[in-house]
């Protein structure tokens, strides 16, 4: 936090140095950064990939359709591709 | 036409169709292990139940409307198959009593964050109805019509399904919260039976 103070505190001198539409631009992206900070607070398990931030929409709702997609993802196994050899020598079987 | 040129036509027309029905058997795939998965909580035992309910479908594809809403047909002999091992096999039942008492009385509204693994834990506590029907809609993205259909009930039961159902696992992945215990208190004071009462006992 000190360290992104600092860089902001170098930042500004850099932008009054160029011009004061850069220095509108760079309190915009700070105004930003408060805000992405805001939205994070008390999110202090952000770290793990699964966690779910309640930003706008339903963290039950989300993670349920975030199993179904993590299943979805997963490639087929064997099992199956085994399974659909044996119905398609079925169907050459009986077309000879 | 002699009867020879039509049984070839004939063949011809059910060699199309299964291989239309293998093209709509391997599309579906995904869809019913991820079916099977939260049914069940367990990855070997959902692909084998998906197997088992694609090698029922094949034998029974005669009996397939062609146009007819697939994955519900899919999902219903997977579910089918599925309740009728839970009956043989008092094992799967993860029902928990205490939960269903308590589903009741939760205020769902109130969450902070959850886990994916949470959830995942969490389903296989509930009811297989309504695990089934949060896997159905809330999951797999089915409509309440489709959901109604597969399961074989109303939609109005699919829609309190799915709202208990809901209540159950942020209760269980959250927690009580201030909320359940107000209305729990509100509850107990309205009916004031025995059965409300054993819900004031606090819970660890």
């Amino acid at each position: 936090m000190t360290n992104r103070l600092n860089g902001g505190l170098h930042n500004v001198t850099e932008a009054f140095k160029s011009s004061s539409l850069a220095t509108a631009h760079f309190a915009e992206r700070q105004l930003d950064d408060i805000n992405m900070a805001r939205k994070n607070k008390g999110n202090d398990k952000v770290d793990g990939k699964n966690f779910i931030a309640p930003l706008g929409s339903d963290p039950i709702a989300t993670a349920l359709k975030r199993l179904h997609d993590e299943v979805i993802a997963e490639p087929i196994p064997d099992d199956f591709l085994r399974l659909l050899s044996q119905i398609d020598e079925k169907l050459e079987g009986r077309k000879a | 036409v002699t009867s020879t040129e039509q049984s070839g036509e004939s063949k011809q027309a059910n060699d199309v169709s299964d291989k239309v029905f293998k093209d709509q058997l391997v599309a579906i795939i995904p869809s019913l292990r991820s079916f099977a998965r939260g049914l069940c909580g367990n990855r070997e035992m959902a692909d084998d139940m998906a197997q088992d309910a694609m090698m029922r479908a094949w034998a029974a594809r005669d009996s397939f409307t062609p146009g007819s809403n697939f994955r519900a047909w899919m999902f219903m002999i997977l579910r089918n198959n599925y309740y009728t091992t839970l009956r043989k096999n008092s094992r799967m039942v993860s029902w928990d009593p205490e939960v269903a008492e308590r589903v009741l009385v939760t205020d769902a509204s109130q969450h902070v964050g959850i886990d994916v693994a949470d959830v995942a834990a969490a389903l296989q506590k509930l009811s297989s109805e309504q695990r089934e029907v949060l896997m159905l809609v809330g999951a797999s993205g089915v409509s309440y019509e489709e959901a109604a259909e597969i399961m074989g009930c109303a939609i109005g039961t699919i829609k309190s399904r799915l709202a208990r159902g809901r209540a159950a696992l942020a209760l269980l992945v959250d927690g009580p919260d201030e909320n359940t215990v107000v209305r729990k208190l509100e509850t107990n004071g309205k009916r004031g039976t025995g059965r409300d009462r054993s819900c004031m006992a606090p819970q660890s």
